[in-house]
């Protein structure tokens, strides 16, 4: 029987399977979570984890099964069920565990939901590879092989996938439609599947009839908008009272719009973004800064200006305002419905509207501008974290004129600063006061930094203020002069100020140390008094380093006791977990070092997420066409594992010729596409050989293709959870890349240690 | 044989790891936690300036019951109650945060708010850290959802208070911001020394307090604002966790003990602003408080655990405005928009503009003497 075939396409649709799924969940749960690194390393290291656990649980047991491409249908057949009934989980997860709409997440109830939604998902992703091994196993009698091949063609298959879903699917499908269309694809690989498998004639030809008549109800259900009515009510069950009015997916993500009174809000991710009309906000946003300059002529305004803050900056003389914006979709979405007089304003001769990252912007600016205006979410992930650094400031600096004014603002509070509070506001300030000469604190709900190069050029006095405002009969409803008596109440600006001051034991916002969003963070975990708080409390970089040393000796310590062949499979296997650990972790640096050199753009993101990929695949078709020339499995290894802790240490350096050097073509299209792909070889080749190792002491195939499966994900997943959420925020990109080093270099050394030279 | 030999190892070698790393983490994070964690109950109470509270029965050598507020905490030593300031020490009830305010600020008294005494003066207006509520919308979480030791208090006594608010010229001083209930002791000492010295003491609470404490309350506070966050039992308890009946026996008897009370009423988008609802409260305030209490229905601002939830539309709290009014209530606000219309005070007879508001900024007063300078009908108040 020949089911090489049906078995490879199989094989690859897994991958697409598993990329698609992960993109488009992590996606979905973004929009209910809270959407800061910790909910994002939460929901991969689950995504791992369990998938990890599939495999390796699940398949030790995989040996004993009889009829394995039957089990293999079922298992396909219950991931589709499972997937398509995801999102409608996902989406009531508020509601049906008593949380009120608007409210935010505590970290208990997003585990408690992650594991819940992905652990069967993930657990049967994991436990179909084992089970795809074996199916390709009847046509390849080599179980070295076949696991190598399945590794490769898994990955080959999410590259594929993530290719599409990035740059195709994402665009034009709803996360349920794409979901939906994994579903049919996986109902004909079982019906392609069914001939081969061990069951029953009868139930057969049931199922070939059954299977179909399911497609067709799809199709029916899909013509006459059912499946899309569902979908609707399902984005609706947080928002119970609330007029959604629409609710769209861009590339970058989530966009929500509700119509309550006369008030619309959007929605970006879950998260509320701004209300119109809100004058108050986009008055304190914009007026503060251009009352320093009420001559401006020249404005950047980066982000919100839909929100109302260009009509408020065109009550001055200006002579021109560029605004940024990155997703085209909310001036979309803001033209379709906010009847304002704002979508005119966009179109006034004085505005620019220019679609791009506002990092990438301004790196490339030659013009000088008298006010600049950041209108951007807090930075409560890596990605925002570029808009306060040190060196976005400096660019800043650079595009301003010597009496310019630079203004920002940040959430706070009005009458209490937290110790949390502090850390993360003066994170800011202080990197803002390395920069420009002269800032200021505005106190309250939303605090604002005002700065500017030129010294004393700043003034926070209410009636000097008031006064510019009369002078140029500019009309205001809430910064004007009752407003500003109160809000700039001496006694509120020097408690802010003193505050600000005391915090001395803060650290600079850097690109490559990106502190501020770890603050922010923190700040985060105070809102709930569980475990939220306990995690941050003790960790800092003293508590990284020491467990760092703890993993490095225990790692040493394996080598030192128990049989040689056994020592052997031990270093393998702790080997192939810190490479699982150090791919996570190359992965996150390198897209967070991407965005700091060149911006968020979202296509290259998508091609360094498939890069990685692409280098599994390649590795792993690699090493398994060569493997018959390989004498001796462990000693290759070891080459390999030293390629693991060479590779962390070349990223520091690239990222810094990258990012002295103009280079401008071969920096984010060549080496950002290669460096993942180095990445990816190296762990594609170590794995198929880590099997070959085992197989070699004479393991069972789907114990050993799961155990070293197992080993791996639980590597990342620990990776997903703590790369991004602690030690890069805490120790800095480069410390991380040589702890990252070091703790492959202890692999390295005990794969020597239990190394045997006749 | 072989075969199994290494199965074992392999299964026991990964056991093994993963409990040696279990048990390294755990001892150092013990280790760890213990030399942070080692303030003992004598080092918190050196620290936090304990006194012992006046409202509460012993039960046992070792057990306390706080009568404070409704919630009744029964604790054993080293417990500390629902609010997080108190805690019983060798079988006495202590309150941890006598004389340690971790806001201080000079506001305007409009700010609290308190529409009708004294407009246009300063309250000198303090808090501690702790609540007897869990509002999930709270503006002052950073205060009121924190245990004294993790906020940042200053040393401040009673008498130290009322010296610091005579000079910052203020006329009154206010106990807000999170909720005076919970650092009673502190409070009325304060008060006590600021009523002999003719200066006014404002509670901003939300009324969560048993009838004995607020009996004796009574005698130093002038004025309360009081939120009656909804006339509703459900939502009280679901989103703050309080109870509407306590709330309102409390409102109740403060107004019987000559407090001067305005109530406030955040209206919370989807979730509180029912019209009928708000018509019953504004017929239970007529009935029971009279027309002549001040009512502001303030606006939502996405806050604390609420962050998502989108702002009030101004036209629901003008329509509750109104609504309060059809009711019979004299003077309805409308708080948290500044320069709104209904942040003015009019008369209820001459519907005459007296008190032009923009803010917490005064720009007109046509009250004199207590009376409307157009009509000369009596407005209720302290105005002097």
């Amino acid at each position: 029987m020949n089911t090489n075939k049906p078995a490879v396409s199989a094989i690859l649709i897994l991958g697409i399977n598993s990329i698609v799924a992960q993109i488009i969940l992590i996606r979905e749960l973004l929009v209910v979570f809270y959407g800061n690194e910790i909910s994002i390393g939460i929901i991969l290291g689950i995504w791992l984890l369990m998938g990890g656990l599939g495999g390796w649980v699940l398949g030790r047991y995989s040996d004993k099964i009889v009829k394995k491409i039957a089990v293999f249908i079922l298992c396909e057949l219950l991931f589709s069920l499972f997937i398509l009934s995801s999102l409608s989980l996902i989406r009531g997860i508020k509601p049906s565990f008593g949380m009120l709409p608007g409210e935010i997440m505590p970290l208990s109830l997003m585990i408690k939901a992650s594991f819940g939604i992905l652990s069967p998902i993930c657990i049967l992703l994991g436990f179909l590879f084992t089970l795809g091994c074996h199916i390709l196993k009847t046509y390849k009698d080599e179980a070295v092989k076949q696991v190598g091949y399945v590794y490769a063609l898994e990955a080959t298959g999410a590259a594929t996938g993530g290719l599409l879903c990035n740059l195709f699917l994402i665009k034009i499908f709803s996360s349920f439609n794409i979901l939906l269309l994994l579903f049919v694809i996986n109902l004909f690989v079982i019906l392609r599947l069914l001939k081969f498998s061990e069951i029953s004639p009868r139930l057969v030809s049931l199922l070939k009839k059954v299977i179909p008549a399911i497609l067709i109800i799809v199709l029916f259900s899909k013509i006459i908008g059912s499946l899309d009515a569902f979908d609707n009510s399902t984005k609706q069950l947080e928002w119970k009272n609330f007029r959604t009015l629409e609710n769209k997916n861009s590339i970058y993500g989530n966009l929500n719009v509700t119509k309550q009174g006369n008030l619309y809000s959007f929605f970006s991710n879950g998260i509320l973004m701004f209300t119109v009309p809100d004058e108050l906000a986009q008055e304190e946003n914009t007026h503060f800064a251009m009352l320093q300059r009420p001559d401006a002529e020249k404005i950047l305004l980066i982000g919100g200006g839909v929100s109302g803050a260009l009509e408020e900056v065109l009550k001055y003389p200006v002579r021109s305002i560029d605004y940024v914006e990155l997703d085209p979709l909310i001036i979309k979405l803001a033209r379709k419905h906010l009847r304002l007089a704002e979508p005119l304003l966009l179109d006034e001769l004085r505005v620019k509207t220019i679609y791009a990252d506002g990092r990438y912007f301004i790196n490339k600016l030659q013009n000088k501008y008298d006010v600049i205006i950041l209108n951007l979410p807090d930075p409560f992930t890596a990605q925002l974290n570029r808009f306060y650094t040190l060196e976005f400031f400096k660019m800043i600096k650079k595009c301003l004129k010597p009496h310019g004014v630079f203004s920002l603002g940040l959430n706070s509070s009005e009458n209490y600063v937290s110790r949390e509070l502090e850390m993360f506001l003066s994170s800011i300030y202080l990197t803002l006061k390395n920069v420009f000469t002269d800032v200021r604190a505005i106190p309250g709900g939303t605090a604002y930094f005002i700065a500017s190069p030129m010294p004393s050029s700043l003034t926070l006095d209410d009636k000097e203020l008031a006064n510019r405002l009369k002078q140029k009969n500019i009309q205001t409803k809430f910064v004007r002069d009752y407003y500003l008596f109160s809000k700039l109440s001496k006694e509120r600006v020097s408690y802010l100020a003193e505050r600000l001051k005391n915090a001395s034991t803060v650290s600079i916002n850097r690109d490559f140390s990106p502190i501020s969003y770890y603050y922010d963070m923190v700040l985060w975990s105070t809102y709930f008094k569980g475990s939220e708080k306990s995690i941050f409390k003790y960790v800092n970089k003293k508590i990284i380093y020491a467990v760092a040393a703890i993993i490095y000796v225990m790692i040493l310590g394996l080598g030192f006791f128990g049989s040689r062949p056994a020592k052997q499979k031990r270093a393998v296997l702790t080997a192939i977990a810190t490479t699982g650990f150090s791919e996570i972790g190359f992965e996150i640096i390198v897209i967070i070092a991407f965005q700091v050199l060149y911006g968020y753009l979202y296509y290259k993101l998508g091609i360094i997420i498939t890069s990685f990929m692409v280098g599994l695949g390649i590795g792993g078709f690699l090493i398994t066409k060569r493997m018959e020339l390989i004498k001796n499995p462990y000693l290759e290894f070891i080459k390999i594992q030293s390629t693991v802790c060479l590779y962390p240490l070349l990223l520091p350096v690239v990222f810094f010729i990258l990012g002295k050097a103009t280079l401008k073509n071969i920096g984010p299209n060549v080496v950002f596409t290669f460096l993942p792909v180095i990445a990816g070889v190296v762990g594609g080749l170590q794995f198929p050989l880590a099997n070959r190792i085992y197989l070699e002491k004479k393991e069972l195939l789907g114990r050993v293709a799961g155990l070293n499966y197992g080993a791996d994900m639980i590597g990342s997943c620990i990776g997903a959870f703590i790369i991004s959420t602690f030690i890069i925020p805490i120790i800095g990109i480069n410390i991380a890349c040589l702890l990252i080093a070091l703790l492959n270099i202890a692999s390295l050394i005990l794969l020597i240690l239990c190394l045997h030279i006749k | 044989m072989e075969n199994i030999f290494y199965k074992n190892l392999t299964r026991r070698e990964l056991l093994k790891q993963s409990c040696i790393a279990g048990a390294a983490i755990i001892t150092s994070s013990f280790l760890y936690q213990t030399l942070v964690d080692a303030k003992t109950i004598d080092e918190i109470s050196k620290k936090l300036g304990p006194r012992e509270a006046r409202y509460y029965t012993k039960i046992d050598e070792a057990t306390v019951r706080c009568e404070l507020c409704p919630h009744k905490c029964t604790l054993t030593d080293g417990a500390r109650s629902f609010c997080r300031v108190r805690e019983p020490i060798n079988g006495k009830l202590y309150t941890l945060v006598y004389g340690l305010p971790c806001a201080i600020h000079t506001d305007p008294i409009e700010k609290k708010p308190i529409f009708h005494m004294l407009p246009g003066s300063l309250a000198y207006s303090i808090a501690t850290a702790g609540c007897n509520l869990r509002c999930k919308f709270c503006q002052n979480w950073q205060i009121s959802q924190s245990k004294p030791e993790d906020t940042i208090n200053s040393r401040l006594s009673p008498e130290e208070v009322v010296k610091e608010a005579k000079e910052n010229k203020c006329l009154s001083i206010a106990y807000t911001y999170s909720e005076p209930i919970i650092f009673y002791e502190y409070a009325i000492d304060t008060a006590k020394i600021a009523k002999a010295q003719g200066i006014k003491n404002i509670y901003v609470t939300a009324g969560y307090i048993n009838k004995n404490p607020l009996l004796e309350l009574c005698k130093y506070i002038d004025a309360a604002n009081v939120d009656l966050k909804a006339f509703d039992d459900k939502y009280l308890e679901d989103v703050c966790g309080q109870r509407l009946q306590p709330l309102l026996e409390s409102i109740k008897t403060m107004k019987d003990n000559g407090m001067w009370v305005e109530i406030t009423n955040l209206v919370v988008p989807t979730l509180n602003d029912n019209m009928k609802t708000i018509r019953n409260m504004g017929a239970w305030m007529r009935d029971n408080l009279g027309p002549d209490t001040p009512l502001h229905f303030s606006r939502f601002w996405p806050m604390y655990k609420l962050k998502n939830l989108p702002p009030t539309p101004v036209n629901t709290l003008e329509e509750a405005r109104s609504v309060a009014l059809s009711e019979g209530l004299n003077y309805v606000y409308i708080g948290n928009v500044p320069g709104h219309k209904g942040n003015n005070t009019f008369c209820p007879n001459c519907k005459k503009l007296l008190i032009r508001r923009a803010g917490y900024f005064i720009y007109e007063n046509n009250i004199s003497k207590s009376k409307c300078l157009f009509c000369n009908h009596k407005i209720a108040g302290v105005w002097e």
